[in-house]
């Protein structure tokens, strides 16, 4: 697979690490975790973004951040072990937050809306992921537990397209699907690979990665048929299920000489892009028959060496210079800064063109060096 | 007390109705349950649907999951010295799911409740199926 040839737009918000980000529909909002408070960008000038808001409710540090495409509301979750939802209020710009207890008691890790905006899912350190779903009669905003069978820290929730089956990764080295149909909220979804009759916290499908790592990351397949994840022993593994009682149809796993990933996103039904602790991202395709890793986004040393113009010139005094000054060999300044393009761990890989049915076309990376990228695949 | 009687109110009818529930069951072979709600508009306490439940089980499936409500219940037992005893109790239901707003609006008219339809005393449940272990509760306490 041939690396980009475009460019990645690199936005280098500010010195802090980041720990969830997202854009709204039109991709002119970005809102992004800092600490305890959630900052809005506005798009600005030809690829800038400026700060155009802060959010601020949340005691101890956001953990999860998510704007929903259509209605734009906005739910952050945090250590404090709240969640809030944010309305918009019009021109005005200034935001509205709801409160949401969760009644968990611990901190709240990942926050992600359902892609029919009316239910999100809420995981965290108290072994519980909370499911949310606003109740008319009450104005108040419900949450239902999913307990069993979770041992430890929910890391990551990823939703089927039908909103009922969720996805969840923890650390007790188990990546499982449960239902999370809401009476009353939700329609009977249609039959699929995963089960048939769904009531509430049903599991539909668990399974283990084998060295029992940490699991960082869920993603269904655009179709819902198909179940990755990534886990803290380096390796992608995919699952394809078969139907509800029946042991999966494949069960193929990646393992690479990278380090682990943290994040990871399906492109197509047959290609995934993953991210993590290497500060790059990486393509992996493959199907049913098996997977691979294809390539990195970062273009690579030996293309963007050779007379390109961004590698200072190694002349004999920089060479002595740097010897004397810094006792480093080699004048030229790679030492300090990495050959990728994140100077620290990728956390977060979203859909920025693309998605929702579509091929993703375009991601957006966010990361501890507080860096937000833009890339082309 | 009087304070909550200016901001709940009863109707005449539910008071009558409320007397000759009392009165009526004690006499009755089965348990039989009534449920009221606030409504929230005008401050009422009223019954939630015009059925008298005899099953416990039916009784727990009609409860809604996230608001509270109050159920009076009489309940004919068998103790274990061989007397029969219908106790006439209030069950207040408060599940964790509801809002705070649901949770001080019965709250404050629990006592109300309590004066107004003469029970013996109230009984805590906070879901479903707290009710099914019911029978226990109401022989243990006697």
């Amino acid at each position: 697979m041939p690396s980009s040839t475009t460019k990645p737009e690199i936005h280098h918000l500010f010195h802090a690490p980041i720990a969830d980000h997202s854009f709204s529909a039109s991709r002119d909002t970005l809102a992004v975790a800092r600490s305890t408070t959630i900052e809005l960008y506005a798009r600005s000038g030809a690829d800038g973004f400026r700060l155009e808001d802060e959010l601020r409710g949340h005691d101890k540090t956001v953990t999860g951040v998510d704007i929903a495409p259509r209605s734009g509301r906005i739910v952050t979750c945090s250590q404090d072990r709240n969640a809030y939802v944010w309305e918009p209020t019009g021109k005005g710009g200034a935001w509205k937050p709801t409160l949401v207890l969760l009644r968990i008691n611990r901190a709240a890790t990942c926050v992600r809306w359902a892609p029919n905006e009316t239910k999100f899912a809420v995981g965290s350190g108290a072994r519980i992921i909370a499911v949310c779903y606003f109740e008319e009669e009450n104005d108040w905003w419900v949450s239902k537990h999913v307990k069993k069978p979770l041992r430890s820290t929910v890391t990551s929730v990823a939703w089927h397209p039908n909103s009922v089956l969720l996805a969840a990764g923890s650390t007790d080295g188990h990546a499982r699907v449960f239902s999370s149909f809401v009476k009353g909220t939700d329609e009977r979804p249609e039959a699929s690979v995963w089960g048939e009759r769904l009531p509430f916290n049903t599991v539909c499908g668990e399974y283990l990665n084998p060295t029992a790592g940490w699991i960082h990351d869920v993603a269904f397949s655009p179709s819902g048929n198909a179940l990755a994840f990534c886990a803290h022993d380096s390796s992608v593994t995919i699952v394809y299920p078969s139907s509800a009682d029946q042991p999966p149809q494949a069960v193929l796993s990646v393992t690479t000489q990278l380090l682990p990933f943290t994040s990871l996103l399906w492109t197509t039904e047959t290609e995934l892009v993953a991210a993590g602790y290497d500060c790059g991202v990486y393509r992996l395709s493959g199907d049913t028959n098996g997977w691979q890793l294809t390539g990195s986004l970062e273009k690579t040393e030996s293309s963007s060496r050779p007379g390109l113009g961004e590698q200072r010139e190694e002349s004999a005094l920089n060479m002595f210079r740097s010897m004397d000054l810094r006792g480093q060999r080699g004048g030229l300044q790679e030492d300090t800064k990495l050959k990728t393009t994140h100077q620290n761990s990728i956390s977060t890989l979203r859909p920025y063109e693309g998605g929702l049915g579509e091929e993703v076309r375009r991601i957006s990376t966010s990361g501890v060096d507080g860096r937000v990228v833009v890339w082309t695949l | 007390m009087s304070s909550e009687s200016r901001l709940y109110t009863f109707s005449q009818d539910t008071k009558a109705a409320l007397r000759k529930f009392r009165l009526g069951t004690s006499r009755a072979k089965d348990p039989q349950a009534i449920i009221y709600q606030i409504d929230k508009s005008n401050m009422e306490i009223k019954r939630a649907d015009d059925e008298v439940y005899t099953n416990v089980q039916e009784l727990a499936d009609e409860l809604p999951d996230n608001s509270p409500r109050f159920v009076l219940l009489s309940y004919p037992l068998t103790l274990a010295s061989g007397r029969l005893s219908v106790p006439y109790v209030m069950i207040n239901y408060l599940p964790p799911t509801c809002s705070s707003e649901m949770r001080m609006l019965y709250a404050g008219a629990k006592e109300l409740m309590r004066n107004q339809s003469e029970v013996g005393r109230i009984i805590e449940i906070d879901s479903a199926e707290d009710l099914e272990d019911i029978e226990e509760r109401l022989k243990g306490e006697d």
